[in-house]
This record gives C-alpha cells, structure tokens and sequence, in this order.
C-alpha cells in the first residue's frame, strides 16, 4: 500500500537533512536500512503503535529546543569505578573519556570503523531489521541510516569493571543520533552503565548480541533536563543460557520513548526488562516492550512502575510473543502505575500472544493512588504526610529497582529518586 | 493523662451518630478497658483519638496531657505521646520493619526537638528489644508486617512500642486475630 503522501513528504523533510557516509563497512546497511525507512515512512499520530504517544516532535526536522538543567548534583554512577566514556549533544567527547582500552573487552567508535571487513558488520542494522516485524519501528531505521557515532562494543572475557556510557547535553537545539553494537562473547559477563541527557533531541539504538552462556547487565538513567525529549531501541538477541537484565530509571523529560525488542533464540536464556519513572506536569514517558520467545525453557520478566503527578502521562505497551515449539516459557509482565493526583494519567496496553501450549504467562496492569490505610498507619506512628508519601513511593517502585543485581547500584538509583521525590515535594 | 470530655462523633461520609457524649478521664499508671458489642464505637474511639480521616467530631474534646489531641496531625499526636496498636496492623510492602521503625522513632524525636538517633544507638536499641520479645532479625528484615501471621502482627506493634516508647497506649482488640494455643 502507498504511503499517505504527508507520511512521504514528513519523512523526506527529515532526512533531507542528512548523509550517508561516502564509504565504509556500514554504508550497505545504512543503504538498506534507508530504504526501509522510505517504505515505512515516519510514525504519525494514526498509527497503532504511536497510539498513546505523539511522535511529531520526535519525527518533525526541526528540533524542538530544550533548555539546559542546572543541578549542583553531582551525575550518577560518578562514584563506580568504571571505564567513562562520554558524548557531549552525541559529538564524542576524547578528553572527557577514559582511554578506549579495558581488559577483555575491544571498543571502537562507529565514526572511525574504517572500511574493512568489521565483526559489527553481521549485526549493525541486522538485529534492528529483524526486529521491524511484526511491529514497524521507523524511528530505529532513521538511526541505523545516519547514526554520527556511536560504539562498537565487542566483550570476548568479562572486563573488571563496568562501561559507563554518559550523554551530555550543552545545546539548547541539539539533535544526536548514536548507534551501538554490543556483542558479547559466550561466557562473558559485562555490566553497561548510561546516564545524561544527551541532547534537546536524542535518538539511540543500541544492538545487543549475547551468546550461548553469556550475561550482559545494563542499568542506564535518562537525564532530568525537563525539556529534553528521547526515542531509543534496544534489539537484543539472547543465546543459549544466557542472561540480559536492563533496567531504566527516568526523572523528568517532555518526551521519552524507550522500545526494548527481545528475541529468546536460545533454551534456557532469561531477558529482564525493568524500568523506574518519575514525572511531573509536561512528563510523558512510553516504554513498549516486545519481547519474542523461540526457544524451550526460557524466561521473560517486564517490571515497569511509574510515578506521575501534576498531570504527567504515563505510557506501557509489552507483548509477549510465544512461538509454536517455545515449551516451557516462563513470561511474566507488570506495568503499573502510582497516580499522585487525579490529573494525571497511564495508559497500558498488555498483549500476550501464545502458539506453545506448555507455558507459563501472567500479565498485570494497574493504576492507583497512595494506599491511605497504609498512610495512616505510618503517620500514627509519627512519621509525617510528605515522608511517608516517599516510604510508600520508594516501596512502589521497589520492584522495579529488585532487577539491578548489583546492589551498590541498586541503592544509588534509590537515593536518586529518593532526592527527586524530596525536591518535587508540594 | 487523657481526659475525654462530652465527645461526639459521627461518620464524614454519611449522617451517621457513633459516639454520644463520651466522659473518660485516665490517669497515668492506670489500666482501663472499654467493652461493648460490635459497631458500639470502641475502634471508632480510638480512631478519633489517633486522628484518622473519615470521622467529624461535632461535639466535646479529647486532651492528652492537657494538650488537646483533636486539633493535631495523626503525627503530631504520635510524637506527643499517643500510640493505636491496631486491631489489624495494616501491611505495607516493600517498606522494611527496620526502615519504617527508623523513620518513625526519628521522626518523633524531630518533632519533639530532639536529636535524631544514630544508626548504630538505633540497631543497639532495636536489637535489644528484640530479644527481650523474641522477635528474630528475618522480621525486623522483612516489610512492614506483611507475611506475618497474626501473633507476629500483634508483636510487631509492641515492638515499635518499645521503640517508641508512648505515654499513652490504646490497644484495640488486642487478642483479635491470635491464635489460642491451649
């Protein structure tokens, strides 16, 4: 079927603004991936999947501009030990970053790949391309297609300490697209760290290919500028007993749009997806969430807890997909939300798709106030209104936290929402 | 200590009467027990006192120590000095016993002007209490009452009695939800 011709011409506005690199291991896939883009065009406000989330200002050319945040608070993840490496409004940032150079682990910039045969070659743009179906996701064919940089992230043993990946934002009209490659090794085990804001308009893909007995943990938090807006992927490939838990915190941001698609191609491997968010007045935030199980015995959790006050709009879309043949699925799914007023609002859509019949598949969505019996016990105890109102919030998204394993990070990303919910305090 | 004067109550919500001019006066050191059948307005009482929503007083005073109650917050009255072990101790998830008592001792002393207890001095203290009512550490660990069977509950909340050490203590029901063991 033809595109409506306004989709045609919002995307060819778009990416008149952009090259395609002369040469390089990338171009054929950036070609491919640009073609795709020109049979989907850009997401509009009439697709099913752009439903509860309005895609213009992540689509139109122009970048809608987005003040900078003043904080004294020091960035998160400043006190881990870890391998820092940094992109200002998505430019890389060489004096800012540690040395490229980490035990076990081979890290490039996309920008200075060079020509000659690479191994991200077999997955740059693959795994995103895979992922276009059933769902079309237009949005991460435009990144492959003029991503400026990005890493190529390749773990053969597991490294001794993390990879902090930090996203600065200093112009206020910035549009930054970034793509990552990760692949790690089978036996290898590599924790991947992502804070900032990263630009006024921030658009990150990042593909993940973990082998047969392979983990990869990734905690990242979208920064607080409030105007900053966001559309990132994660297309992750799982092998055979291998593990990805992903968790992300969001405090504040006019628009976030996180899509983590999922593929469970091996038995006995276990994908976690997990997010925190905060937000007040203008916040919308939307994780949808596709996760794809083709194998035996395999297990899925999507833990997602929002906090949304002064009118903040609160998105969930998951869909578990269980192949015919993927016996023994453990697939489990929570979206809910904690509404801190009546104007605020959290639209779900839980989907569970199954064509195995030995499988295992719960799915629930709710949306509620502070449980007032529970307010009142702890203020019988002396505890006052507005500190028992963060007890009860901190204990909501509790859940979601659980999923970072690493529990020094755990408690960070507590403290962090912990000090939003102080500062947002009426 | 506590002194009730001609209180009257009705529910919030609807045009319902539940206390009638209630006259209590309690001295401290003294032990008194309220009894009447169901819905005669015993927790209704102890609501009131503690300051939960949903109730009007349209007549009468309540003073502890002479400090009148009803004009206070539920966490103002704590911190002077009044405690409600409830009939059914609500559970709260994801909030650790150890968190919650923490914030609750420090938060009265707070408002009492007090310094605030460290974390070593507090988990001296709770440990010691601990025993003294052989409560084992895995409930001090574990969320506010939630999992904890019905005796648990109710030694939980002399738990953060002894923690907090109230003037005052209004037991309602306090054996509801016990199981007797002959």
């Amino acid at each position: 079927m033809a595109l409506p011709q306004t989709k045609v011409d919002a995307t060819e506005a778009r990416i008149a603004q952009y090259d395609l690199p002369a040469s390089g291991w990338s171009l054929s896939a950036r070609k491919s991936a640009l073609a795709r883009l020109r049979d989907m065009g850009l997401p509009s406000r009439r697709d099913e999947y752009w439903k509860y989330t309005r895609p213009d200002t992540l689509v139109q050319a122009d970048v809608p501009p987005a003040a900078l945040f003043e904080t004294d608070e020091r960035p998160v993840f400043s006190d881990v030990d870890r391998l820092l490496i940094r992109f200002v409004d998505g430019v890389f940032d060489a004096e800012g970053s540690d040395d490229l150079a980490l035990e076990g682990v081979v890290i490039e910039r996309l920008a200075e790949a060079g020509t000659d045969l690479h191994w991200a070659q077999s997955l740059y743009g693959q795994l995103e391309n895979n992922g276009q179906t059933p769902v079309q996701r237009p949005l991460a064919a435009l990144n492959t297609a003029f991503a400026s940089d990005g890493l190529l992230i390749h773990v053969t043993k597991t490294p001794s300490k993390p990879i902090s990946i930090s996203y600065e934002h200093r112009s206020e009209t910035s549009d930054a697209i970034l793509h990552h490659v990760v692949k790690v090794d089978s036996g290898a085990e590599v924790t991947i760290l992502e804070n900032g804001p990263a630009a006024a308009r921030f658009n990150k893909c990042m593909e993940v290919d973990i082998a047969d007995g392979a983990t990869l943990h990734h905690v990242r938090t979208q920064g607080r500028d409030h105007e900053r807006r966001a559309v990132t992927h994660i297309f992750a490939r799982l092998g055979t007993e291998s593990v990805f838990k992903s968790f992300t915190m969001t405090a504040n941001g006019v628009m976030t749009r996180n899509e983590c698609v999922i593929e469970l191609t091996g038995d006995d491997a276990a994908a976690h997806v997990a997010g925190a968010c905060v937000g007040d007045g203008d916040f919308h935030h939307d994780d949808t969430v596709f996760v794809t199980h083709d194998a035996v015995n395999c297990e899925s959790r999507q833990v997602f807890k929002k906090v949304l006050r002064n009118g903040a709009t609160g998105v969930f879309q998951g869909k578990i997909l269980v192949k015919a043949g993927a016996q023994k699925t453990d697939g489990y799914q929570i979206s809910q939300s904690l509404l801190l007023d009546e104007d605020s609002q959290f639209l779900a859509k839980p989907e569970l798709e199954i064509y195995a019949d030995d499988v295992a598949c719960s799915h629930g969505s709710t949306s509620g106030a502070i449980d007032e019996e529970a307010l009142f016990y702890l203020r019988s105890r002396g505890v006052p209104t507005d500190q028992a109102v963060n007890l009860l919030t901190l204990a909501f998204l509790a859940e979601a936290v659980e999923e970072i394993e690493d529990a020094t990070l755990a408690e960070e990303i507590t403290a962090r929402i912990e000090a939003w919910l102080i500062r947002h305090r009426d | 200590m506590l002194e009730i004067k001609n209180l009257h109550v009705k529910l919030e919500e609807e045009d319902k009467q539940i206390l009638k001019g209630v006259d209590l006066k309690i001295e401290a050191g003294k032990v008194h027990a309220i009894m009447g059948p169901n819905g005669s307005g015993k927790s209704t009482l102890s609501y009131v006192l503690s300051g939960r929503d949903g109730y009007e007083v349209t007549d009468g005073s309540a003073a502890l120590e002479g400090d009148d109650l009803l004009d206070m917050e539920p966490e103002e009255r704590a911190a002077a000095g009044l405690f409600l072990a409830f009939q059914y101790p609500v559970e709260i998830p994801g909030v650790g016993n150890m968190t919650f008592l923490r914030t609750a001792v420090n938060s009265q002393r707070k408002a009492r002007g007090e310094e605030e207890m460290s974390a070593t001095d507090f988990l001296k203290l709770i440990r010691a209490k601990a025993k003294d009512l052989k409560i084992d550490a895995d409930m001090l660990k574990r969320p506010v009452n939630v999992g904890f069977s019905g005796g648990e509950k109710k030694r939980n909340e002399i738990l953060q009695m002894a923690m907090l050490e109230p003037k005052m203590c209004i037991l309602d029901e306090t054996v509801r939800a016990l199981m007797w063991m002959p």
